[in-house]
């Protein structure tokens, strides 16, 4: 007896030893690292393949063509030009933003000829490239809602049925995830949800559209989606001009650090907020006076914040994180140790 | 009548498309696609500077090609003067190469509702009035012959269907779309293809019909029967420049099956044996299959030793390993050498400075020494190569030669070039002189300038100059060797000299960068008198060789002296242009504000004010001197003349319609600015020309001495405008200029110049001034 208890006390221990080992290492390992590649023009070189090495970054999502109504038909437009390969070490997962319009637009019918185009072009162009047999996962991104919700799910069922082996994925806004119930689960493997665009971006009263850690919070809060998914969070930047009090665009250039250096933008009394004191090209944008402009970048402590309560809630269910959207700026900006930060889980 | 109904269908339907102007070979297209072209180093010959003979070609150059040498296309027109001979025999050398040639390469097709029947071969003759091809088949009546060029120049021709937007993309270059070439969408016609092809007896036809359906086939999505027609009717046929077509589409068809190691086995034959389908090929091959899975289908050791060149172009820096395997597989296979040469260049890359090779890039410590571990290993393979004392000795010889210099080890250079003198099959004697010059240049250490009284120097020069005219005539360039030389003994020479001398080297040299090289403004008295009393023969060869205006050394003179702010001695230099007299208007001086400046794209004389200012560069600088005359002997108002001299100087300033005073050629463009100004040397130049530090102090002295309101709001506004790009420029956080601002708003807003607003660029912060919430920043 004493034998059998000193055993299995032996055992116990070593158990959690191993557990306390394994729950000690940190990060979890099963979680991918992934890069968003949001560009018409895809060009990947030595730097790119470091950047990515230095974050341990082994999946790119490359977003390949997107899907218009035009002419009362839906139409494929803005596809990427690839002017380099896509290396073989990294995943690609190809994506497709489709308009809500377009499913506002088309019948049943239309739908059904719509999955037959977009699978035609996906595998063509994929064979293509000979990566149809190297892809695991296909992604589409589209901004439903309850009016297009039944015809995007239809959508995404006829794309499921066409996939085979192939992982198929959707993203999911804020508003999606809160109230699936309202808005429906779509029908593929798992989801990406969009942790950022949080509010209106051509309000000039909204503090900052790209990502505002209360806003999200009460939007991811106690809830319980009940499909596993992908998290992807933001760590871009942009300026949002406004001319007298509209909305007049973004431009992707301006940084805090680029505006308060020239002398031809006056800080107004709101937080990143700047007035333009003269016309002028400015980082190749054609400012005129009097425009505002408002620099909005995430809070990257409030993103790993945010992560940190996504992955704890969801152990299970939250798979890898994805970071939108690369660019060598945004590399500069935050350095690989950072990204890795926004990178780490513990679970 | 139910064979003629059939008959009128079949021939209306491939007629139906018959009305695009596609130059038709009638075995295929001629011009296949414009990237056939754009890898010179492939096609030995399309490019001067990339023979394989040469040991110099620029590695920057290797994956696009040199589009504007005279031979472009000459492999795709070899492919289809083959073409034409075929035909040209075929018909037994009745009809004459040109007229084939001219109606493959030229005619239209027929229109839309011609019929070909007996009763109607006059009209087709009438329409191919001026085409011996078709008159001569027409009066022979050679109907099979007429039926295969009819259904040729419809299968190849594109046609106006309207594009199916989800298959006709164009994403790189492993593109399958299914936009180019024909698209004919009759089931007919594939059946009139398929008939012809079944009763075809002869080869000439059976080839052309099956190449023809394969086509048809390959840009309609049929790659299964693509896939079928190839191996039915080319797999096993002799080599042709047809099988080689029909073997382009069959490894297209092989990618759009996801047979990809099969496709890139076949590419590599593609690159190897059809010179005008080699870009196609290297594309097809993207590298991302095994090589293990690619050499599984190769039959033979060159072929194997293809799959190892392919993939060793694709990589930017191959392992010598890959270069082992390739000699092991196939001693004599052509590429080696071409690959050794692309390695050697990129040693240039490595062992010379940027400037001299015009090309460089940025390594890391890890990618350093894996770089010298790799040129090491590159020097003893070559090495192994030169001791195996076989037939391509003389050019592993001089790949000896070559690396033996970029090591600096010129006594080896010498004898390897010894041993190689005389054998024109490795290089000519041109270029063997040459090497050897540039040798023995390069290896002497001492000043050359006087040894025994005579001036080597000048005579080594001018053997370089001679040299680079003589291949300048081969059609050759060898300007890196050249820098090199130049900056070896650039020291050597007196300024005005080196700066001749670099003139000629350089084609794109320009008086821009004239400027830029710091030339000092004697040497161009120097450079005057070379050009004018050459003493020697390298001043004769200079002056011979070196086109060089001298009102422009004048104006950059002139230049010169002004950016060292001597006036006096820029008159001098300018008095020697003998430009028009001009009027200079003083009181348009800088009146409007520079607001604009900062996005003006265009080339004008004036870079932000809609007036052009009328000057001439000696009245510019007469100017001047007569304002520092009158302020020095108290004639005139002082504040005034302060004013106008600060606003000459600001004109001549980067933001000045005058720049051209000190910026000898130079376009004004934002570029510059961010470019140039941003990394700008600071110095007296500079700081006046991006800092209009010239301009300040006399606006200071103007504002000091005036006594008129108006002139000292304009002074205020002066001051605030060119202490802000003064701010600018020097990265300072001073907020001089907008203090200005503030004592031109407090003390100034009842002027005329303050209400009109000719200031206008003030206009934002006189609101921000006039707005009671705004506060100073």
């Amino acid at each position: 007896m004493k034998r059998t208890i000193f055993y299995s006390s032996l055992f116990l221990i070593m158990l959690s030893l191993l557990t306390a080992c394994k729950s000690g290492s940190g990060n979890n390992s099963d979680r991918k690292h992934a890069f968003y590649f949001w560009t018409g023009n895809f060009i990947f070189n030595s730097t790119d393949s470091l950047n990515l090495a230095k974050t341990n970054t082994e999946k790119i999502y490359v977003k390949l063509f997107e899907v218009v109504f035009e002419d009362g038909k839906p139409q494929p437009s803005s596809a990427v030009y690839f002017n380099d390969p896509v290396p073989s070490h990294l995943e690609m997962v190809p994506t497709v933003f489709i308009t809500n319009e377009t499913f506002k637009g088309i019948d049943s019918t239309g739908i059904d000829t719509l999955s037959q185009n977009v699978f035609l072009r996906l595998k063509l162009q994929l064979t293509g490239m000979k990566l149809w047999n190297k892809t695991e996962e296909i992604q589409f991104d589209c901004d439903w809602n309850e009016s297009t919700r039944d015809k995007y799910f239809y959508f995404l069922q006829l794309m499921k049925n066409k996939m085979n082996k192939i992982t198929l994925s959707c993203t999911i806004r804020l508003y999606q995830y809160k109230y699936y119930k309202k808005a429906g689960v779509p029908p593929v493997d798992k989801g990406l949800l969009m942790c950022y665009n949080v509010n209106d971006l051509r309000n000039p009263n909204n503090e900052n559209s790209i990502f505002n850690k209360t806003d999200v919070m009460s939007y991811v809060k106690d809830i319980s989606y009940p499909l596993n998914f992908d998290l992807a969070l933001p760590v871009f930047s942009w300026a949002v001009r406004f001319r007298e009090g509209y909305f007049d665009g973004l431009m992707n250039q301006f940084t805090n650090a680029y505006i308060k250096s020239d002398t031809s933008f006056v800080k107004l009394d709101k937080e990143n907020t700047y007035k333009c004191l003269h016309d002028g090209y400015y980082k190749d944008f054609y400012v005129q006076k009097d425009e505002v402009i408002k620099i909005e970048e995430p809070n990257i402590d409030d993103v790993i914040e945010v992560k940190n309560y996504l992955a704890n809630t969801n152990p299970d269910k939250m798979k890898d994180i994805t970071l939108f959207s690369y660019s060598q700026q945004t590399i500069d900006k935050l350095t690989h140790e950072k990204l890795l930060e926004i990178y780490r889980t513990d679970k | 009548m139910k064979s003629y109904l059939k008959y009128t269908v079949l021939i209306s339907s491939i007629l139906l498309l018959l009305l695009s102007k596609k130059i038709v070979t009638a075995c295929a297209d001629y011009y296949d696609y414009w990237t056939e072209n754009t890898l010179g180093v492939f096609q030995p010959n399309a490019v001067n500077n990339h023979e394989k003979n040469e040991t110099y070609y620029l590695t920057a150059n290797f994956l696009n090609g040199d589009v504007n040498n005279n031979n472009y296309g000459k492999e795709l027109k070899a492919a289809f003067n083959q073409s034409v001979e075929d035909w040209y025999l075929h018909l037994n050398k009745a009809v004459q190469r040109e007229a084939i040639a001219k109606f493959l390469d030229e005619s239209k097709a027929l229109p839309i509702d011609f019929e070909l029947k007996p009763d109607n071969t006059n009209f087709m003759a009438s329409y191919y009035a001026s085409e011996p091809l078709i008159q001569y088949l027409n009066k022979q009546n050679r109907m099979d012959e007429l039926n295969y060029l009819i259904i040729a120049k419809c299968t190849e021709a594109p046609e106006t269907k309207e594009e199916n937007p989800w298959t006709s993309f164009y994403y790189d270059y492993y593109n399958l779309n299914e936009s180019t070439g024909a698209k004919i969408d009759s089931v007919q016609l594939v059946s009139a293809i398929g008939k012809a092809l079944k009763n075809a007896k002869d080869e000439f036809f059976i080839q052309r019909y099956a190449f023809q359906l394969m086509r048809y086939y390959r840009y309609n999505g049929g790659y299964t029967n693509t896939i079928d027609l190839y191996n039915q009717y080319f797999a096993n046929k002799p080599d042709s420049y047809l099988r080689y077509w029909a073997m382009n589409y069959f490894s297209d068809a092989l990618v759009a099956t996801e047979k990809y190691a099969e496709a890139s086995y076949y590419a590599s034959i593609l690159f190897d044996k059809a010179a005008e389908k080699n870009k196609r090929a290297y594309s097809k091959f993207a590298g991302y299959e095994k090589l293990e899975d690619v050499l599984k289908f190769c039959k033979n050791d060159h072929e194997r030793a293809m799959v190892h060149v392919i993939s060793a172009f694709k990589a930017f820096r191959p392992s010598v390993s890959v270069l082992h395997n390739i000699y092991k597989l196939d001693p004599e296979n052509s590429y080696l050498q071409d690959l050794i040469v692309r390695e050697i260049n990129k040693l240039d890359g490595d062992l010379l400075p940027e400037q001299n090779t015009y090309f460089s890039y940025d390594y890391d410590d890890a990618e350093k020494a894996a770089k010298e571990k790799g040129s090491k290993s590159l020097i003893e393979f070559i090495k192994t190569l030169y001791n195996k004392n076989d037939a391509q000795r003389p050019f592993y010889t001089l790949c000896m030669a070559h690396l033996s210099l970029l090591s600096k080890n010129y006594e080896a250079t010498k004898g390897y070039l010894q041993e190689v003198k005389g054998n024109k099959d490795v290089c000519s004697a041109q270029q063997l002189q040459w090497l050897i010059t540039q040798t023995l240049l390069m290896s002497q250490n001492e000043d050359l300038r006087t040894e025994n009284g005579k001036n080597t120097l000048a005579e080594w020069l001018s053997k370089l100059i001679e040299q680079k005219a003589a291949i300048y005539n081969e059609g050759r360039t060898m300007d890196v060797m050249h820098a090199v030389i130049a900056n070896k003994f650039i020291s050597q020479l007196d300024n005005a000299h080196a700066y001749l001398f670099r003139l000629q080297l350089r084609d794109d040299w320009d008086v821009q960068r004239f400027l830029n090289e710091n030339i000092r403004p004697e040497d161009i008295d120097t450079i005057l008198t070379i050009i004018e009393k050459p003493s020697n023969r390298l001043d004769l060869m200079l002056k011979g060789y070196v086109s060089i205006d001298k009102a422009m050394l004048n104006k950059v003179q002139g230049s010169l002296y002004m950016r060292q702010n001597k006036p006096e001695l820029a008159l001098q230099s300018f008095a020697k242009l003998n430009e028009p007299k001009i009027n200079m208007n003083l009181d348009a001086l800088q009146t409007e504000p520079d607001g604009p400046a900062f996005h003006v794209y265009n080339y004008t004389d004036t870079p932000y004010s809609k007036k052009a200012l009328q000057y001439s560069h000696y009245d510019f600088v007469n100017q001047i001197l007569k304002l520092k005359a009158d302020l020095k002997n108290n004639r005139g108002d002082k504040a005034s003349n302060y004013y106008k001299l600060a606003s000459l100087y600001m004109e001549m300033s980067f933001y000045g319609r005058a720049y051209s005073i000190l910026q000898y050629n130079g376009n004004w463009t934002w570029y510059e600015y961010e470019n140039a100004a941003e990394d700008k040397q600071r110095g007296t130049y500079a700081d006046h020309y991006y800092g209009c530090l010239w301009a300040l102090p006399y606006y200071r002295l103007a504002l000091k001495h005036s006594h008129n309101k108006e002139l000292s709001a304009k002074c205020t506004y002066a001051l605030f405008r060119a202490n802000r790009h003064w701010q600018r420029y020097a990265k300072s956080t001073s907020d001089k200029d907008i203090d200005y601002l503030y004592q031109l708003h407090d003390k100034y807003k009842n002027t005329e110049y303050y209400k009109i607003k000719e200031c206008w660029g003030l206009s934002a912060y006189v609101a921000e001034l006039r707005n009671p919430g705004a506060k100073k920043e």
